[in-house]
């Protein structure tokens, strides 16, 4: 196994710091540039199951240069977080990004998970500048799905969809988040017009634009495939993948992936990400 | 704000003084350690954290004690285990004596930059590894938050707390200490359990750990009614001669499940650093 250096690192983000750990081959140089983006609830950049840190620690081997971050808000940074799929923590990657690229010439990889990945997609389809997106266990769904979800249901199906605690708790979600969207708008310092919320569809469709290869990651038993699925068929998702072609795939994983509450889940998407980015990275220098 | 980085260690400015996070020990198996610095430091305290799920979800509020306890002058070191958290090393290898040492170790990297550690900190399963490091601490302040009593009854928690979600997900899974003893370990929602680390924590009690003694003690519950187990360990400590402080309050958390949009509470932080900082201000 490759030796590596970890060097901790603290840099700005806005009016915050950032805590980071960056993982690099010790006795070779390195090839490959890569960005793990971390989930929302406050989970430190360690991951559950310390992914993160066994992620950079393999790939390592195959010269790959590894910055994990604390989001503002979570692990050694400094703030106050909150989490909603359509306000990802775009600045925060942004930092880590320019961090993780200084004297850099190569673009980076960005891996992210569930919030992270939402974060990456939309980061890339903002800024560009990146080699290639590893999206596992991604939520589609944000809460504007499932408002829309809640519209298209007539006042009887309503009644007898409430019910059903699973559908009661779904709704009161959608209540929850639609106050604790107004009041991130509100507690913003940035105007509205500056700061759209984000849907995944729409990031995608600005990945593809930008020619950008992705791959998405499910596990057959997710909730986040299963709304995938629905989002394809019935939205506005199908078409954007459609249109991305090659450039988006999609790979499925028997099982629960999403959370990595397993030390073979996570152990599998430490292979996914690995063969990926070795596949893209091998495609890529054939083409130069 | 100022920053220094060096090849293992970055620092950073704050209000109080500075925060320094680094590597300690050979870098395949280094510790992890963040230390939080008052201007003129007046002693250290180290927090033991707890692992697994529960180390997720007391890391913000150990972070935000540190740093209120450097505002009030006390420096604190953190550190994560080595196979835990950022820290190198295998998590399979993780036992009571690799514990300890990493505690030790971090104690004397807090010893330089504060002089002798004044205080520890155990929180969750953190408690049985500050407890053990009593003697490292004669007649300091000690402060648990929720403690585990028992090694076995944390291992028990983790192992239903698995059950559960499994029969959720509608999965079959062996019995976990039969597994652990076939295999090696035991995957514990997504953190690996050892046989070293069970074997050797599973009968490690607090009460007993920390012995007789006129220490000052803060326990510290999130909810109100405490069980029978943790009334008998309060009186248990009070009979050996230390001199409690129990203060049992807010809502009750589910420390092995990582919910989405679930902050970590942070009302013991501040009796806790309140506590802490009359405590050894008195010792002074």
């Amino acid at each position: 196994m490759t030796q590596y250096i970890e060097r901790p690192l603290y840099f700005d983000s806005g009016r915050e710091t950032l805590f980071g750990v960056l993982t690099e081959p010790a006795d070779q140089p390195s090839r490959v540039n890569l960005l793990a983006v971390c989930p929302g609830s406050w989970i430190p950049s360690w991951h559950r199951g310390r992914m993160w840190v066994r992620l950079a620690h393999t790939l390592v081997d195959d010269g790959v240069r590894t910055l994990r971050f604390d989001y503002h808000g979570v692990g050694e940074s400094t703030g106050r977080s909150e989490f909603s799929l359509e306000w990802p923590h775009v600045q925060d990657a942004d930092s880590a990004y320019r961090v993780l690229m200084e004297g850099q010439r190569r673009h980076p990889y960005l891996v992210g998970t569930c919030f992270g990945a939402r974060t990456a997609a939309a980061f890339a389809a903002s800024k560009g500048g990146t080699a290639g997106l590893v999206f596992l266990a991604l939520p589609v769904r944000d809460e504007r799905s499932n408002s829309e979800l809640v519209r298209r249901v007539s006042p009887r199906r309503l009644a007898g969809k409430l019910a059903d605690r699973n559908h009661r708790r779904r709704y009161a979600k959608v209540l929850r988040s639609r106050f604790r969207n107004l009041g991130l708008l509100f507690r913003s310092r940035v105007s509205r017009s500056a700061r759209q919320p984000h849907n995944f569809a729409d990031d995608l469709a600005g990945i593809i634009r930008r020619g950008i290869p992705c791959l998405l990651v499910y596990g057959t038993a997710d909730n986040e495939y299963r709304w995938f699925q629905q989002a394809v068929e019935n939205g506005k998702l199908g078409e954007v993948l459609r249109s991305g072609g090659d450039l988006v795939e999609v790979k499925l994983v028997e099982g629960r992936f999403h959370g990595f509450a397993s030390e073979q889940s996570q152990t599998t998407a430490i292979e996914i990400v690995r063969e990926w980015i070795a596949s893209r990275d091998e495609a890529s220098s054939q083409t130069r | 704000m100022g920053r220094r980085e060096g090849a293992r260690a970055a620092e950073t400015r704050t209000d109080f003084g500075y925060e320094l996070a680094q590597f300690v020990g050979h870098p395949s198996s280094a510790i992890f350690c963040v230390l939080h610095v008052p201007k003129t430091p007046r002693g250290g305290v180290l927090i033991c954290s707890s692992i697994l799920n529960d180390a997720i979800l007391n890391y913000r509020r150990e972070i935000e004690l540190a740093r209120s306890l450097a505002a009030s002058g006390l420096a604190v070191a953190r550190f994560d285990y080595r196979g835990s958290g950022h820290s190198g090393g295998d998590p399979l290898r993780m036992s009571q004596s690799s514990m300890r040492e990493d505690a030790v170790e971090v104690m004397s990297v807090l010893n330089q930059v504060a002089g002798p550690t004044r205080a520890l900190v155990g929180s969750r399963f953190g408690a049985l590894v500050a407890a053990g490091l009593a003697s490292e601490v004669p007649d300091g302040p000690m402060v648990f938050w929720e403690p585990s009593l028992r090694g076995e009854s944390f291992f028990k928690e983790g192992f239903s707390a698995s059950k559960v979600a499994h029969m959720t997900a509608g999965e079959q899974t062996a019995a976990p200490l039969d597994h652990l003893r076939s295999v090696g370990f035991v995957d514990v929602l997504g953190f690996p359990i050892g046989e070293l680390l069970y074997d050797s924590m599973c009968d490690v009690e607090l009460v007993e750990t920390i012995g007789s003694g006129d220490r000052m003690i803060l326990l510290h519950w999130s909810k109100t009614t405490l069980s029978p187990a943790e009334s008998g360990a309060v009186s248990r400590l009070e009979t050996l001669g230390h001199r409690l402080t129990v203060m049992s309050q807010g809502a009750p958390k589910a420390w092995w499940f990582i919910e989405n949009k679930t902050s970590t509470s942070l009302e013991a932080v501040v009796p806790t650093s309140e506590w802490l900082a009359e405590q050894l201000k008195q010792d002074q």
